[in-house]
């Protein structure tokens, strides 16, 4: 499973990367929001778990400009919302997208992980 | 037709200064002839309403008096002996001859349009009329003015009740001899009911029984006339505060004036709005906790509100003093307390807000790294390490949950002013209560629930904020009445909640407030502490409005004071 990590924060970045790596996924991190639209636009990510706070642009502008590679099916299904910001204007506008927000800090780890692994938890069902 | 107009103007003047000239020599004569207190042999030979004559010692006086209603009248006091022949009043009439022409003019202009009543000149001396129109600037000063009229001699109270059309309220000013100007709201109701009383009654005599409660100061009977216009509807009463009713001539003169003073009334009522505009803020100036005047260039007072009234000549001298140039070489004098600055509620407010902004800055910046933090010991722990490592990474761990829900727990009370959202209210006052743990030293705090948690839907920030506000407020009335023994002493906060609503209430076993004060409890500006700025209540109240809300005070049975908020229950 290949996983991109767009997160500035470096200690929650690295942690988070290591944690997904022993899961057996293959992550690869970028800190910046333009960065991670290069590398959207050069690479395929199953899941691109994506910072809305972040130093340059925001997480939004990034799901944005992924639309030019992905539908709006698939950016709702790969992209999941990791944020310290959970207001309701931030939870409608990722509606909007199809994306899930988790709120940081996470309430559950396990959780957490298991749902950048498998996506939606409802999409099993 | 204008310059015809401009030509009896010329005629009636030259015709005045010849009369009038008559009269103070006459008058002079006669001061120097005769013997004091002797009656003038001043006697009116014509009766007729047009044209009056007049035999006097020397000289026979023929008038008309749509010519010389000052001299006319004047001459009917003296011969009545009721003006003593002072040098005073024979400046008065000179000066009112020398704005005769102006006066005239202007008249002539303003009035084109409206019906000024020939009868005008018979009850206003010239320069009264004139000064009716450019010194009365709004209907609260009129009361008084009218009162010094020589028509309305005898008249001890005036009351002018205006209402503007739309408006919900009437208001009501009224003088009575020689006091300040007392102005009030009515309500529009009272005033329809008044409105139409006095424009059906062909009597224009009444008593205070023909009108609805509150409704007037007057006394006795009193004359009353009621006058339409496009914007505004008004009521005049006069009267003299006894119970007599007035004579034939007096009624006659009543109409007369009062039909003379409808272009005065629009006239007025045209600046009315401006002068609303003023008056509030010289209402809003009077109330103002900051001690400042006017003065104009002779340094004598123009304005003082009440802080400045109260200012003891030993405090001024902690004051700054600031000093303003205003237009017309008036000077504002602004005396600012230093001292006070740091106790004031609006100090308190801004000492919140600015607390929650920290906060919420805190918040923001800490949580992150700190969920870092807590990610990282994560992932450690999961390694394989001895006891020790894994025990010190768990340590970090805790510690760093630990300070994540302390900012969390903090943040609820200072949230962005907007955000509504479900939280605990119980909680929430237990955490507010904390934060005024030390203003509230020594002072039992109880919150009393059926529940031991009621989750509503609002905005957590401003409940706590004014919570805050009643328990300070409660725990100074308390200092206040028990001072350092504050063992008895205790604050109840209770919350009873039903279906649609959650009432909290802050009780406290203090002085409590008095009658009087309870009016105005709510009012800005109002405080009964010494240094108090007043606006504390009147903020809390309003931002409980804003959650929907309603906020009202009440004595408690026992004694002290008992703040009710009640809010909409929403809860999802």
């Amino acid at each position: 499973m290949n996983i991109l990590i767009v997160e500035d924060e470096t200690l929650i970045a690295r942690s988070l990367k290591k944690l997904l790596e022993r899961k057996g996924c293959h992550v690869t991190w970028e800190s910046s929001g333009n960065k991670a639209i290069e590398t959207i636009r050069s690479s395929n990510f199953d899941r691109i778990i994506c910072d809305l706070m972040l130093q340059d642009i925001s997480g939004f502008d990034v799901i944005e400009e992924s639309k030019k590679k992905y539908d709006i099916h698939e950016i709702g299904n790969k992209f999941i919302i990791i944020t310290a910001y959970s207001s309701q204007q931030v939870l409608i506008k990722a509606a909007s997208y199809g994306c899930i927000v988790l709120s940081k800090p996470f309430e559950n780890l396990n959780e957490a992980i298991e749902i950048f692994r498998e996506g939606k938890p409802n999409d099993k069902n | 037709m204008e310059n015809k107009d401009s030509a009896s103007v010329e005629k009636s003047q030259s015709q005045l200064e010849h009369e009038t000239s008559l009269l103070l020599n006459e008058t002079r004569l006669l001061k120097e002839n005769l013997p004091r207190n002797d009656i003038f042999d001043i006697s009116k030979t014509t009766t007729d309403n047009k044209a009056y004559a007049y035999s006097l010692p020397h000289n026979k006086l023929e008038v008309s008096s749509t010519q010389t209603a000052a001299s006319l009248q004047w001459l009917q006091r003296i011969s009545k002996q009721e003006l003593i022949t002072e040098a005073r009043n024979l400046k008065h009439l000179a000066s009112s001859r020398k704005s005769y022409r102006s006066y005239k003019k202007r008249l002539n202009t303003l009035f084109k349009n409206s019906e000024v009543d020939e009868s005008i000149e018979r009850y206003f001396l010239e320069n009264q009329y004139r000064e009716l129109y450019n010194i009365i600037l709004n209907l609260q000063s009129l009361p008084s003015f009218l009162l010094t009229l020589e028509g309305f001699r005898g008249y001890k109270a005036c009351q002018i009740i205006a209402h503007e059309k739309g408006q919900g309220f009437a208001k009501t000013s009224y003088c009575i001899d020689g006091e300040k100007t007392s102005t009030r709201r009515l309500p529009v109701e009272k005033f329809n009911k008044a409105f139409s009383t006095v424009k059906k009654s062909k009597s224009k005599l009444f008593s205070i029984q023909s009108f609805p409660d509150h409704f007037s100061e007057m006394i006795g009977s009193f004359m009353a006339k009621s006058f339409t216009g496009r914007k505004f509807n008004i009521i005049l009463l006069l009267g003299r505060n006894d119970f007599l009713p007035p004579n034939e001539e007096e009624l006659i003169a009543f109409d007369g004036i009062s039909k003379n003073l409808e272009p005065i009334f629009n006239a007025i009522l045209l600046r009315s709005n401006k002068d609303d505009k003023l008056l509030n803020t010289m209402e809003l100036l009077e109330g103002l906790p900051l001690a400042l005047s006017i003065k104009d260039k002779t340094d004598s007072f123009l304005f003082k509100n009440q802080a400045f009234e109260k200012l003891k000549e030993s405090e001024v001298r902690d004051f700054n003093h600031l000093e303003r140039n205003l237009t017309g070489k008036n000077t504002l004098n602004i005396f600012v307390d230093n001292s006070r600055d740091e106790e004031s509620d609006l100090y308190h407010f801004y000492k919140v807000s600015l607390l929650g902004e920290l906060l919420n800055t805190l918040r923001h910046e800490l949580s992150n790294p700190l969920f870092g933090i807590s990610l990282a010991t994560d992932f450690l722990g999961s390694e394989d390490l001895d006891d020790e490592i894994r025990e010190t990474i768990n340590d970090i761990k805790t510690n760093s949950l630990r300070c994540q829900k302390i900012i969390k727990d903090f943040s609820n009370l200072y949230e962005a002013e907007d955000h509504f959202k479900d939280f605990d209210l119980i909680n929430l006052i237990q955490e507010t209560i904390i934060l005024t743990k030390s203003e509230t030293r020594g002072i039992r705090k109880q919150v009393d629930a059926a529940d031991t948690s009621i989750t509503i839907f609002s905005n957590p920030t401003l409940i706590s904020q004014v919570l805050f506000n009643l328990i300070i407020n409660a725990s100074q009335a308390l200092q206040e009445k028990y001072g350092e023994d504050l063992r008895t002493s205790i604050i109840t906060i209770s919350i009873e909640s039903n279906s649609s609503s959650v009432v909290i209430a802050v009780k406290d076993n203090g002085p409590g407030v008095s009658e009087q004060a309870k009016e105005k409890l709510f009012k800005p500006f109002f405080t009964t502490k010494e240094k108090g700025t007043g606006l504390g209540l009147s903020i809390c109240k309003n931002l409980i409005k804003k959650l929907d809300g309603n906020m009202t005070y009440e004595s408690s049975a026992e004694q002290g004071s008992r703040f009710i908020i009640s809010l909409p229950f929403v809860s999802q």
